[in-house]
């Protein structure tokens, strides 16, 4: 049987694991370890922005424009899906296609365990990237039905960044936004921030465990 | 010198001249198809295989081009100028150093600079072969 590395599941090894099903604090610690080991020096120093967001909590309900013209709340979109989200714009020609292609390996990391999971990518130019930009960036990078590009109004344009804490930290090579993901329970809650460009593995891993979790 | 010797001679010495012109020709023009191929490879127009640190796939090559953040206005890396490259500055906080062929490709490969600083995560690691390296080096340092 294949065991998770990150959050060994008590229910697989016979032993009784803690009475709400939760994830205990050991494993979220063992998960976050395996992650910052992964990030490197620059990563370590950023503690208090890795890892799991306790209590979980819910993002601002932002109004979107999706990479397809259809207009929708952001908690319509992680309400019932385990939701990695990406912070983005698709003129940054630096760290955006490293994150692209890390959603893209996620996206085939997930399809074979975890189908229902999705991938969001919100972009922060909302006055260039409108939905025909969103749709060529994903296009760009393989993304399938599990991935959805969208933007916000400009005048909400930082709302997010500053919700999941996702401006250039000390050793963050981001101009405008650094390269965490950001990962959401199937309520809707912000409930880990990765380290900056996370391995597709490690992360599709944390989604399943996310998962495993009663909503 | 006889008379006799003398136009074999002027003949031999311009035969080494025409011979030397012709190598030196051979040999810039040699070392500009290196240059424009490390050009390509700088540019994109060649695709470089790399991955970052930890992760278990290749990045595609739209991710591993080196002016993606090297060059333009959303540059977040220094641009790779002669001067940068081969003149004694601090770097990364490190002690003050310089690039030679050997220490910018082992820089590519495991990202470790001259003076043995790690760069950060963001920068891929290059799967290159020496002929790739020494092209991007002579692009990038004699440009």
């Amino acid at each position: 049987m294949t065991r998770s590395v990150l959050l060994p599941c008590p229910a697989e090894v016979g032993q009784p694991g803690p009475a709400t099903g939760a994830i205990s604090r050991r494993q979220w610690l063992a998960a976050f370890g395996a992650l910052a080991l992964c990030a490197g020096q620059e990563s370590l120093a950023a503690h208090g922005d890795l890892g799991p967001v306790e209590p979980r909590v819910l993002p601002p309900d932002l109004e979107l424009t999706l990479h397809d013209g259809r207009r929708t709340r952001l908690s319509g979109l992680l309400q019932g899906h385990i939701t990695a989200l990406q912070l983005m714009f698709t003129a940054c020609s630096s760290t955006c296609p490293i994150q692209g292609a890390i959603f893209s390996a996620l996206q085939q990391a997930l399809a074979g365990r975890l189908p229902a999971a999705r991938l969001l990518s919100i972009s922060l130019d909302p006055l260039n990237d409108h939905p025909a930009q969103l749709s060529s960036w994903l296009r760009t990078h393989g993304a399938g039905a599990t991935w959805q590009a969208a933007a916000p109004p400009a005048r909400h344009a930082d709302v997010m960044l500053d919700f999941v804490q996702g401006r250039p930290k000390a050793g963050s090579v981001g101009d405008r936004h650094n390269a965490q993901i950001f990962l959401f329970d199937t309520r809707g809650r912000l409930a880990y921030r990765s380290a900056e460009f996370a391995a597709a593995a490690d992360l599709a891993r944390l989604m399943q465990q996310l998962a495993a979790q009663p909503g | 010198m006889s008379r006799a010797t003398r136009p074999l001679l002027l003949g031999l010495a311009g035969l080494a001249a025409t011979a030397g012109l012709a190598a030196a020709t051979q040999h810039w023009q040699e070392r500009a198809r290196w240059q424009e191929a490390g050009q390509a490879l700088y540019e994109g127009s060649r695709p470089l295989t790399a991955r970052l640190v930890g992760h278990e796939q290749d990045l595609p090559p739209q991710a591993t081009r080196c002016v993606n953040c090297h060059s333009g206005s959303s540059a977040i890396a220094p641009a790779l100028t002669p001067e940068r490259l081969t003149r004694h500055l601090p770097r990364r906080g490190g002690p003050p150093s310089r690039y030679d062929e050997a220490s910018f490709c082992r820089l590519l490969r495991s990202g470790v600079d001259p003076a043995w600083v790690l760069l950060p995560r963001a920068m891929p690691r290059y799967t290159l072969p020496d002929r790739e390296c020494r092209e991007l080096w002579l692009a990038l340092s004699t440009r």
